[in-house]
């Protein structure tokens, strides 16, 4: 995958981006890979017509890497594109159609200003029904947020804990958009503005932390980014051709709920979340307490709070306590996160899915370097669009 | 099929009225109206009018708003339990909060109206 970054590709498009992380993909397979060995490639990206203006992109992509003429796909379901793409690729090859799959994700957000990147991302919530009433993106995930408060009373500080956790795991990733802990962050802001914060939360309860959707503050929602991450998949029957040390996919889940929150009975918990799991778990024959670790879906601090416990990790209402015990960190019980999920990492839409693969690819095969766990033994990835209203789960297994 | 479309229910907004359907198979309430009765499958539905009475099930307040809301802001916003039995999204007035009593209320918005909630 490429760094995931707001600045650094602002002269690229997604077609470099998409190049440069296929390059990295076959360049790390053990025994050598070839693209055009690739069966067909499948390709996750919200808003390329949005974003750039241009649509066709999975053909695109596949021109550009030089696999014509397979067949391609790009998939859209807003920012679980990619996990979605997985679940598409492991199907056409679990089929028996195809031995070796790419699938990949990209955005490249940056060409827009922050109020157009918001109207477009407005764009994965119901436009009629809810964007007409008011909502914002952040606002929806507010008012699940303010639910969840309200239901089990959870806290603020306690979504704090886990901005802060996942900044610390950031500074560890080399392709993190922020590899710097909010303390770092704060001092340095606060040296620009003749400030001093004696801690992180002296700054995350300054104005520097603003307002955005109440109760959700600037440092309770990922950045925007632009970036790539690609995977290879194989068949059980060719993979040792390729690598000694594969990773398995041994589940994977899907679910859709109510595009509206409102025709919703439970705004504390993602349903989609709950049932794509579950399929996962029981496709792979084990349960929530047989993961190792996770990669969830943090577009917002409260979404990894609900996500812990929609998963089965923790259970439902102590997302936010677990979090601020440790048990969610590195050295935790359940570490979550771990490349410094959506928060620290960034979230350039459509690559969000297939860059948590990566992670837990690394994690797996021990190659995670300064955020590597001890021995993992199984890993999963939860990629959400929008509200909810997509889910896709997988887990992986060495 | 025709009357449940989308801008037949903001046209009821405009005339101050919250219009929806019922499924006449299952009792099942809908607001908006849809063509598919989501609980059972079947496509028997009647006109429903809502009173727009009911309590805060969800709220926030967006600070960074999108560009249509730009003036109002910070504005509420939230989801209402009607007391017929079924939600919506709306503009909230008056800060209420999660499980206060609220009405529908219509604001002018140049030529359409907008939805909102305010505490009674």
């Amino acid at each position: 995958m490429t760094r995931f970054h707001h600045k650094v590709h602002a002269e690229k498009q997604s077609r470099e981006m998409f190049t440069e992380a296929a390059i990295e993909a076959a360049g790390s397979v053990d025994n050598g890979f070839d693209l055009r060995d690739a069966d067909a490639l499948y390709l996750g990206y919200f808003s390329s017509d949005n974003f750039e203006k241009q649509a066709h992109t999975s053909a695109l992509m596949a021109d550009w890497i030089g696999v014509n003429p397979i067949p391609t796909a790009r998939i859209e379901a807003a920012c679980a594109s990619s996990g979605v793409a997985m679940n598409t690729g492991i199907m056409a090859i679990a089929s028996g159609l195809y031995d070796i799959v790419i699938v990949g994700g990209v955005e490249k957000m940056r060409t827009l200003g922050t109020g157009d990147v918001t109207n477009t991302l407005a764009m994965a919530a119901d436009a009629s029904y809810e964007v007409a009433m008011g909502f914002t993106f952040p606002g929806l995930y507010a008012a699940m947020t303010a639910a969840h408060f309200h239901k089990y009373g959870s806290k603020w500080e306690q979504l704090t804990d886990i901005a802060i956790k996942n900044h610390e795991n950031g500074k560890l990733n080399p392709k993190a958009q922020y590899q710097e802990t909010i303390m770092d962050i704060a001092l340095k802001l606060g040296a620009r503005k003749g400030l001093t914060f004696g801690d992180e939360m002296d700054f995350l309860r300054s104005d520097l932390n603003a307002m955005v959707a109440e109760p959700l503050r600037l440092f309770d929602c990922c950045p925007i980014s632009d970036g790539a991450a690609t995977v290879i998949l194989a068949s059980e029957e060719v993979a040792r051709k390729y690598t000694d040390t594969p990773v398995w996919i041994a589940g994977m889940g899907q679910a859709s709920d109510t595009m509206a929150l409102h025709d919703r009975d439970d705004l504390t918990s993602l349903k989609a979340t709950k049932l794509a799991s579950r399929q996962a778990y029981d496709m792979a024959g084990i349960n929530a307490g047989d993961i190792s670790f996770a990669c969830v879906h943090d577009c917002f601090t409260s979404a990894e709070m609900m996500a812990t416990e929609d998963l089965g990790f923790f259970k439902l209402g102590e997302g936010g306590k677990a979090a601020s015990e440790g048990r969610t960190a590195l050295d935790g019980d359940m570490p979550i996160n771990t490349d410094g999920g959506l928060k620290a990492k960034g979230h350039p839409v459509g690559a969000t899915g297939v860059a948590m693969v990566v992670e837990v690819f690394k994690q797996l095969r021990g190659e995670a370097g300064a955020h590597q766990l001890s021995d993992p033994r199984y890993g999963l990835a939860h990629n959400v669009g929008a509200a909810g209203a997509t889910v896709s789960v997988q887990v992986y297994g060495r | 099929m025709s009357e449940y479309l989308v801008s037949k229910f903001w046209e009821g907004v405009n005339n101050e009225e919250l219009k929806g359907c019922e499924c006449t198979s299952c009792g099942m309430l809908m607001l908006p109206a849809r063509i598919i009765c989501p609980n059972c499958g079947l496509r028997d539905l009647t006109d429903k009018g809502y009173k727009g009475t009911g309590t805060v099930k969800t709220k926030t307040v967006i600070h960074v708003p999108l560009p249509r809301f730009q003036e109002m802001s910070p504005h509420g916003v939230g989801i209402i339990d009607l007391d017929e039995g079924v939600s919506i999204s709306g503009l909230l007035l008056d800060d209420p909060v999660i499980g206060q009593r609220v009405k529908a209320v219509y604001l002018e918005d140049g030529e359409k109206k907008l939805l909102a909630f305010k505490p009674v």
